[in-house]
């Protein structure tokens, strides 16, 4: 047993990436003659996120990543390097990697130049394999095994053509580092919802996700991301009042509304997070960009709450209380609506090359 | 089909930190910077005052050219645009230019920033090559 005191573990930086092209609601809808604006409507999305060519779950990390660690050196590129030979552990939760076997996060860790002295991972568990991540480097940061760790959540969604995961199927990253010293946002707490409830999935070999439609509701998103966050309150004798801010996961524009308004949390306090509205769901990483668009806009003191919601099915909420480092340190790398603002629109057929939906042979 | 060799594979792991952190040499006699890495220095012959250097990974545009023709593998990315680009250190080096959407926008001297990119993949089973592709600063 160590007998070093227990410090207080948060964020010491923290960065997201978001894909520069869009395509919007009403053109995949014109593709398939649905109703674009109704679609937009029941969906509250306009457009998705859609990765470039050449970039993948592993791009994507690599950005995020980088964008977290100009955070975290305080400006400082000296420090670069001293806390990259303390960053012990890098997991990468996404369900798009793109390798079946070979880790995405080793090509994190030589990207930023983390390797060799290190462990790292690949984590899958639907949308929430980001903060499934998160909890594993918190783990590890909080035994003293390591002095700093990074968890991405990262993904390049898959959408079956046609069906009405298309048009939320978004692309998009989130990555935090966690360590003890000069903390963003001081961790509180964490609480974990998990059953085996099937309500989204994809088979070994098949190109795209099936789901159980309505399903994928109550039984599933709303029973966990509830039961999480009313679980983590009563674990830290908190009430939703004392939140200035939450992130919820944003399969559509409308269930974190919806999951708020039945915790009798105020539309202002989630609003900041809704990025699906404009980028789609981009899954392992949606609730951990909502999380870092609160951050950007958080004022020294408030409390966020974060819970993730992934398929299959499970909730990870977690209490964090934003530090005076903030205010120094956020625009240290690129906010998140510098990149939601700075895009360009697709058309369907550029969308299908993309995506890989043209095979050449 | 392209078909990835065992030669190939030793070959871009080589080139890794090269293309994925811009990793290079400074020669700290001779004060000069070398990309990717050398096991000597050109000039004084000898790796004794060899130490690693990273490359930040901005510079600007020297040259570039729009690929109407793209090679084999590169199919699907065409046309792009391919440029030379001066790192701040005086190194060159040729990469893709991405987002050129106008190219009367593009200026000699211009800020380039170096993002991640997927550089090539061999084919639906071989490996994916990564590294850094130039994007415009307006």
């Amino acid at each position: 047993m160590s007998s070093k005191e227990i410090k207080d573990i948060g964020i010491v930086g923290y960065g997201v990436y978001i894909p520069k092209y869009r395509i919007s609601v009403d053109e995949i809808a014109k593709m398939w003659h649905d109703n674009g604006p109704m679609m937009a409507k029941t969906l509250n999305v306009t457009e998705k996120s859609v990765p470039d060519l050449d970039e993948d779950t592993i791009t994507i990390s690599v950005m995020a990543a980088r964008n977290a660690l100009a955070r975290a050196d305080r400006g400082d590129n000296t420090k670069n390097n001293e806390l990259l030979s303390k960053l012990g552990a890098i997991y990468v939760g996404s369900e798009s990697h793109p390798y079946a076997v070979k880790p995405s996060a080793v090509t994190v860790g030589e990207a930023i130049g983390a390797t060799p002295v290190m462990t790292a991972a690949d984590i899958e568990f639907a949308c929430k394999a980001g903060t499934a991540g998160l909890q594993n480097v918190i783990g590890l940061v909080k035994s003293q095994e390591i002095e700093y760790g990074l968890a991405i959540g990262t993904d390049c969604a898959q959408g079956r053509p046609g069906d009405q995961l298309e048009y939320t199927a978004g692309a998009g990253g989130a990555a935090f580092i966690m360590g003890t010293e000069n903390i963003i946002a001081k961790l509180e707490g964490m609480y974990s919802f998990t059953t085996d409830t099937p309500d989204f999935w994809r088979r070994e070999h098949a190109r795209y996700p099936s789901h159980a439609g309505r399903f994928t509701g109550q039984p599933s998103y709303f029973r966990h991301t509830l039961s999480a966050t009313k679980g983590l309150l009563e674990k830290l004798d908190l009430s939703i009042d004392d939140f200035d801010r939450v992130s919820f996961h944003q399969p559509n524009g409308r269930f974190p509304i919806a999951a708020a308004k039945r915790l009798s949390i105020p539309y202002e306090k989630l609003e900041d997070s809704l990025c699906v509205t404009k980028i789609g769901n981009t899954y392992s990483a949606a609730s951990m960009v909502g999380f870092a668009r609160q951050l950007d806009m958080a004022e020294p003191g408030e409390r966020i709450l974060i819970c993730s919601y992934g398929s299959g099915a499970g909730s990870d909420a977690f209490s964090f209380v934003v530090t005076e480092e903030i205010i120094s340190r956020r625009n240290l790398a690129p906010v998140t609506d510098d990149y939601i603002e700075d895009k360009a629109m697709l058309s369907y057929a550029h969308y299908a090359k993309h995506r890989g939906k043209i095979m050449m042979s | 089909m392209i078909i990835m060799t065992r030669k190939l594979v030793a070959e871009n792991w080589r080139l890794e930190k090269a293309r994925y952190a811009l990793v290079g040499n400074f020669c700290k006699k001779c004060l000069g910077y070398h990309f990717p890495k050398k096991q000597l220095c050109l000039r004084c012959k000898t790796s004794e005052h060899l130490e690693e250097y990273k490359f930040k990974h901005e510079g600007k545009l020297l040259e570039w050219t729009k690929i109407y023709d793209p090679a084999k593998g590169f199919d699907f990315a065409g046309p792009y645009y391919y440029c030379i680009v001066e790192l701040e250190e005086g190194i060159k080096i040729t990469t893709q230019l991405k987002y050129v959407t106008d190219e009367g926008r593009l200026k000699y001297g211009m800020k380039v920033k170096l993002v991640f990119r997927r550089l090539f993949s061999h084919g639906n089973e071989g490996l994916n090559t990564y590294g850094f592709k130039a994007v415009p600063v307006y």
